[in-house]
């Protein structure tokens, strides 16, 4: 392989920064990002003033609390980021097309055929920050090395703000003195494993002979091997294909009404839809991720004879397969709905209405509605959070979910204030797309 | 419970219920069959819950009545390996049932019949009777387009309808549909309809004879079928069928007649340069001829053409080619007419001078 030269861009406190920039009066202040009032959910971003009290991402909203009861805690506003990330994006899509996205907030770039165009790895990289800067008001770190590994190690080494390059050759100096728990793939578990046999720096692990460490970790001691010397060979793969489409949502509080899963399905299964229309695609297989107070995780998932992109048919679908979970008498905590199997439609017509050209309309029109106004611009009649007492809803018997509800808005609350009032009572509502291998 | 009785004859009675015991485990009894000696007369009973069915047959000796319950499939295996002749049943103590022959004892372990589900009394609030053969050649014609679908359960059965003097048969799975209807000699009163459950179909289809009458009993949520020494009872779906009659065209005004044999091998031909993914054959149909090709990008392509009977403007289909296969194999007539529209429009096929069945099936975009 040639000499490569791949750029890491990874944004600094992604979220929390974005709030920040947004509230000006937060600027300076511990933002933890993750879940209203510390009740549920776990920390999403924290920025580097909430780090200081020992706040990272992944732990639980309610030990951020405790570390940081000064901090000021907002919800996750998926949308908002998302819009962000798309600007990032394109700021990264300008040098080259082969830009390989890890999350919201960081990105591989294989600039390799680009210097030739636009200058050296580094006037591309320093270019990339100022843009970042002047264009989205935020920070990134910049991570310039000849492969993917030393390139993301690069962005970390001096984060926020960092700006690191490795040239060919530095690798080895460069990895010399870095924690083994640095290296990606390297866990707590690894480590504690080197550790016992006293490797605990990277240079240290370099100076183990190949066969040795395939003794001691079989096939992922070769691969520690590979990665001591600053080798290796994986590509930078460009905006891979979707492999599956999920949404899930955590409780505010655990839940056991049947309206409400069922509204909650309701609102995955539309957005799951609105993702597989958008991307063109259908799903042979629908699952569902129900996760009990207990903590006990059940996944579910249905193939099917005729795939699917409607919102309709992938909330029947998941319903009916949430019904034969046993919940034994638990109150669920998180629910989720995925699509997977996705594959082009092969252009079968239909013959019913329910999946005919009607619907197809009906759908395509709720979906430009939905990506000019936002997602609670149109919504289901079950999906609005009835303010009155719980009726009892003819959902059992299959009828259809746009069935007529007779809700009525309570004296003097706003469209507006209702909205918030859905949004408030669902956390950590995430996204996920998994590339295609 | 002791009795001697033909082994053919009792193969050929768990060769009948078997299919009907349930494949669920939840439920270990309903794996059983329950045999009932009275009389001169011995009677299995295999149920899944759903559907249940009975079938009677003469014992050549009763020494004793009784009741037991054994497990079908091994039951089903006992009695193929007895050899030829006469078998004497006995259950002794413990609900342990022997299967003599000759020299060979079989011996195997039943249950009490206690916990063996009651057969559900026959409902006979709409009866009505008609040759099994004819009940069996409607049923060829249409289930093999019944859903499978667990997700649209309305579709997972045949809809049986009673409409003036005929009985019609609807089967769809959301992209073709199938319909067989027949006059009725001495209909019931009143139009009904039912959605009788694919098992019960299937079933039905592999058991009717061809000699002799059917007798058919209708109920809300339940039908049954009595023929030979038979007796099928099922629950029914609760569900709406979709409404068939809005989707079967009219007026499509492109009218072709193909012979069937080589519309057949023609589509057979393409269909073996398609995959799951890419599972189309277009269908160019002009003065006299129909070319007949598939272009997969993976696999290949193919080009066949026959002559038809066709004089309208040209016109383009594309058609997924086992839902063409699979009607062509159930049409016994030499000629199928074909009535098209457009190329996103449904196709309607029917035999050549026979009213009595139609096909309508979608096409899949070029």
């Amino acid at each position: 392989m040639t000499t490569r030269t791949i750029i890491h861009v990874d944004m600094d406190a992604f979220y929390a920064s974005i709030e920040q920039r947004d509230n000006p009066s937060l600027a300076g202040k511990p933002v933890i990002v993750g879940g209203v009032g510390g009740q549920r959910g776990v920390v999403s971003a924290a920025s580097y003033e909430a780090r200081r009290y020992g706040v990272h991402s992944a732990m639980p909203l309610k030990k951020a609390r405790a570390l940081c009861p000064e901090g000021v805690f907002l919800p996750v506003d998926m949308e908002k980021y998302e819009a962000v990330s798309r600007q990032l994006r394109s700021i990264l899509c300008s040098y080259t097309p082969l830009v390989e996205p890890l999350s919201l907030d960081e990105a591989f770039l294989d600039v390799t055929a680009s210097i030739a165009l636009f200058g050296d790895a580094e006037k591309i990289g320093r270019e990339i920050k100022d843009r970042v800067r002047n264009e989205l008001n935020l920070t990134a770190s910049v991570g310039i090395a000849p492969n993917k590994f030393l390139a993301k190690i690069a962005s970390d080494y001096r984060k926020p703000d960092g700006f690191v390059v490795i040239q060919p050759g530095g690798e080895a100096d460069f990895l010399r003195d870095l924690p083994v728990y640095k290296v990606y793939g390297v866990g707590k578990v690894m480590a504690r494993r080197l550790g016992d046999h006293g490797i605990e720096t990277v240079g240290r692990l370099a100076e183990m002979s190949r066969e040795h460490l395939r003794r001691l970790f079989g096939k992922q001691g070769e691969h520690l091997y590979e990665l001591s010397r600053g080798i290796d060979d994986n590509p930078v793969i460009a905006e891979a294909e979707a492999k599956s489409i999920s949404q899930e949502t955590t409780f505010d509080v655990d839940i056991d009404n049947n309206d409400e899963l069922r509204r909650t399905f309701a609102r995955l299964s539309d957005r799951v839809g609105a993702r597989l229309r958008e991307e063109g695609l259908v799903s042979k297989t629908v699952g569902i991720k129900v996760r009990l107070a207990d903590f006990t995780t059940m996944h579910r998932e249905r193939t099917l004879l005729d795939p699917v992109s409607s919102d309709d048919q992938i909330l029947s679908v998941a319903w009916n397969l949430f019904r034969a979970v046993p919940l034994g008498g638990q109150k669920v905590r998180l629910l989720g709905v995925v699509a997977s199997s996705l594959e082009h439609p092969s252009g079968q017509l239909h013959l019913f209405s329910e999946q005919g050209e009607k619907n197809c309309k009906a759908m395509r029109t709720i979906d430009n509605i939905r990506r000019k106004f936002g997602d609670t611009a149109i919504e289901r009649a079950s999906g609005l959070r009835p303010t009155g007492e719980n009726r009892d809803r003819p959902y059992d018997k299959g009828l259809s979910p746009f069935s007529p509800t007779h809700e009525k808005e309570a004296e003097g609350e706003t469209a507006k204030g209702r909205r918030r009032k859905a949004k408030g009572n669902k956390r950590d509502e995430t996204a996920k797309t998994k590339p295609r291998s | 419970m002791k009795l001697a009785m033909s082994r053919d004859e009792l193969r050929d009675a768990i060769a009948k219920v078997q299919n009907v015991v349930s494949t669920r485990t939840t439920l270990p009894m309903l794996q059983y069959v329950l045999l009932g000696a009275k009389g001169k007369a011995l009677k299995l009973v295999a149920t899944d819950l759903e559907v249940g069915i009975e079938c009677v047959i003469e014992c050549e000796d009763m020494d004793e009545e009784g009741v037991v319950t054994l497990p079908c499939k091994k039951m089903h295996e006992v009695v193929n390996n007895l050899p030829p002749g006469v078998v004497k049943v006995t259950v002794s103590e413990g609900n342990i049932v022997s299967f003599n022959s000759g020299v060979v004892r079989y011996k195997l372990m039943g249950m009490p019949p206690d916990e063996f589900p009651k057969s559900p009394e026959v409902k006979r609030e709409k009866a009505f009777s008609m040759p099994q053969a004819s009940l069996k050649e409607m049923l060829r014609k249409v289930s093999f387009s019944i859903s499978a679908d667990p997700n649209r359960p309305n579709i997972t059965g045949l809809l049986l309808a009673l409409t003036g003097k005929q009985l019609r048969l609807v089967s769809t799975d959301g992209r073709r549909l199938s319909l067989a209807s027949s006059a009725l000699e001495n209909p019931p009163d009143g139009d009904s309809s039912y959605i009788v459950p694919r098992k019960t179909v299937v079933e039905l289809e592999r058991l009717l004879g061809d000699e002799g009458n059917v007798d058919i009993f209708l109920s809300d949520n339940q039908v049954a079928f009595k023929f030979l020494n038979l007796l099928l009872i099922s629950n029914l779906i609760d569900a709406v069928f979709p409404n068939y009659e809005q989707v079967i065209p009219k007026g499509h005004d492109k009218r072709v007649v193909a012979e069937k044999e080589p519309f057949t091998v023609a589509t057979r031909r393409a269909q073996v340069m398609t995959t799951d993914r890419y599972n189309l054959v277009k269908y160019e149909i002009g003065k006299g001829k129909m070319v007949v090709s598939t272009n997969c990008p993976e696999v290949g392509e193919l080009k066949d053409e026959i002559q038809v009977e066709y004089s309208g403007e040209s016109i383009e289909m594309g058609f997924n080619p086992q839902f063409v296969l699979d009607v062509l194999k159930v049409i016994d007539e030499d000629k199928v007419r074909m009535d098209l529209k457009d190329a996103q429009s449904s196709g309607l096929l029917k035999p050549e001078g026979n009213e009595n069945y139609m096909y309508v099936v979608m096409p899949v975009r070029l």
